[in-house]
């Protein structure tokens, strides 16, 4: 089983033979290369040339963030997996705006279920959720891609509003970014962007071209399907981690930095991907494929429901939780 | 189109896999059987030659005594009527460049062997399967899901079954 690794502080990740250290002020840091399937720099990480051949040459992509957990850009090994049939339909499911309109309502039902599912396990447990949850039930999703997308604008505002009656510290305002002034602002910004690399690599083990999206608009700089893919696993994953590790005080007032904006400080960052990594690697008995599969792996298989989809083998439903 | 013996293969385990695969949707992408194949390969039969190209298709082996024998080498015989039929239709392709052959299935593992000869009937299904071959590939969708034992075992159990 194969990992991503995360650095967190300011380095050089160099080769020597084909050994690969990470090097900074304390030392110097032989890498399991045969057990990373991606790295992700959260410090200011710079490649010696030898380095990223080697990477390139391993298949290992190298995804960087800014200080504030932004992703910023990657470096990608030469794409493996390639289909002319299935970009060019990927591609004709974009550009014909019906053919969009039904992978994006798609997409907006399975984030209306998930965080449905989310806010009724904290009902549940005596939080005083009721209202956001009918304000969502009642958003009917249909319409064209500008409607489907304000469905869910309202969904996510609804939502972002009741973090407020199940966190018991930290306030939740409005949602803001760059910089995030509120520590549940900055928490969310970092698991986010996490969950999009996450996403990312997945798309990258299958034939989907990651600029080609359907609610997300195609964006120069951001592989829109991964962000197409993660907003349907955000209350599943992002969500219930920022939910345990506050109101478990895993988190606190001491692991932010508050300068330019409020900010996860190192230790912060490492506390949030311990638990976020395990999230990811939480298995469930999915009732189709009948074995255990991981949270990670749930989104190679909505990678695999959208290619059945393009091909017309078989109609998209997005994941909603089952369990 | 170019007709494969892991299409005939495949033709007789699944249809659906056989258009993936010739559409170019492969799912073994760490997926490590390939290697291992390989590796059995090289270890059982080292000082003999191997992958001989004939026409279009290559085989494994090729022995010339009395008459040519078609040797396809196998890790395991878990598949044994899809790996008969590509034999079946190496030893075809074989007659039709006048080679005549017989072909033997080896399973080194199981230290199983088993001959197989060309019959008018099998050179008259193979001529069939080909056709048909092309018919499957042609069309623009993946014949529908045909659950079957062998499906926990195929790399695109995951994408048939969601
Ligand atoms: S999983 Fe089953 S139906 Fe799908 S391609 Fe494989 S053998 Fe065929």
């Amino acid at each position: 089983m194969k990992d991503p690794l995360y650095i967190t502080s300011h380095g050089i990740l160099q080769r020597k033979g084909n050994t690969l250290y990470f090097v900074n002020e304390e030392g110097k840091k032989a890498l399991p290369i045969n057990r990373i399937n991606e790295i992700n720099c959260y410090g200011k990480v710079s490649l010696k040339s030898g380095a990223s051949s080697l990477l390139m040459k391993e298949g290992i992509p190298v995804n960087f963030f800014n200080m504030y957990g932004y992703y910023e850009g990657s470096l990608y090994p030469r794409v493996q997996l390639n289909s002319g049939l299935v970009v060019v339909q990927q591609s004709q499911h974009y550009s014909d705006p019906e053919k969009r309109a039904v992978i994006a309502a798609e997409i907006v039902e399975g984030i209306k279920n998930n965080i449905l599912k989310t806010l009724r396990y904290y009902l549940k447990k005596g939080k005083d959720v009721e209202p956001y949850i009918q304000d969502i039930e009642k958003e009917v999703i249909k319409g064209d891609v500008a409607q489907i997308m304000s469905n869910e604008g309202r969904i996510w505002h609804s939502y972002y509003q009741s973090f407020n009656k199940i966190l018991k510290n930290f306030e939740m305002d409005k949602r803001e970014i760059r910089p995030p002034t509120t520590e549940i602002n900055a928490l969310i910004s970092f698991g986010n962007s996490l969950l999009y690399v996450s996403a990312l690599s997945e798309i990258y083990h299958t034939y989907l071209h990651p600029s080609v999206s359907y609610l997300h608009e195609p964006a120069e700089r951001r592989f829109s399907l991964a962000l197409d893919i993660a907003d349907i696993f955000k209350p599943v994953i992002v969500e219930r981690v920022i939910f345990k590790l506050v109101n478990n005080n895993m988190l606190t007032e001491k692991d932010f930095n508050h300068d330019v904006g409020v900010l996860l400080n190192e230790k912060g960052k490492r506390i949030f991907l311990k638990e976020y990594q395990a999230k990811l690697e939480t298995t469930i008995k999915h009732p189709e494929i009948k074995r255990k599969v991981s949270y990670k792996y749930l989104m190679r298989l909505e990678c695999y429901k959208l290619i059945k989809h393009v091909l017309g083998d078989k109609e998209y439903r997005s994941f909603r939780m089952w369990w | 189109m170019r007709v494969t013996g892991v299409m005939v293969q495949y033709y007789v385990a699944c249809k659906r896999e056989l258009w993936f695969f010739a559409n170019q949707i492969n799912m073994n992408y760490d997926n490590d059987d390939i290697s291992i194949g390989r590796h059995i390969h090289e270890k059982s039969f080292s000082r003999e030659k191997k992958n001989v190209n004939l026409g279009d298709v290559s085989f494994d082996f090729v022995k010339t005594g009395e008459k040519n024998t078609i040797f396809e080498i196998k890790k395991s015989s878990k598949l044994e009527e899809p790996v008969r039929y590509q034999l079946y239709y190496y030893l075809w392709n074989a007659k039709k460049l006048g080679k005549e052959a017989d072909g033997v299935l080896v399973y080194p593992k199981e230290k199983k062997r088993e001959k197989l000869t060309l019959t008018p009937e099998k050179e008259h299904e193979i001529e069939h399967i080909i056709k048909d071959i092309e018919k499957i590939v042609s069309q623009p969708l993946p014949p529908p899901v045909v659950i079957k034992p062998y499906c926990k075992r195929c790399t695109y159990y995951e994408l048939c079954m969601v």
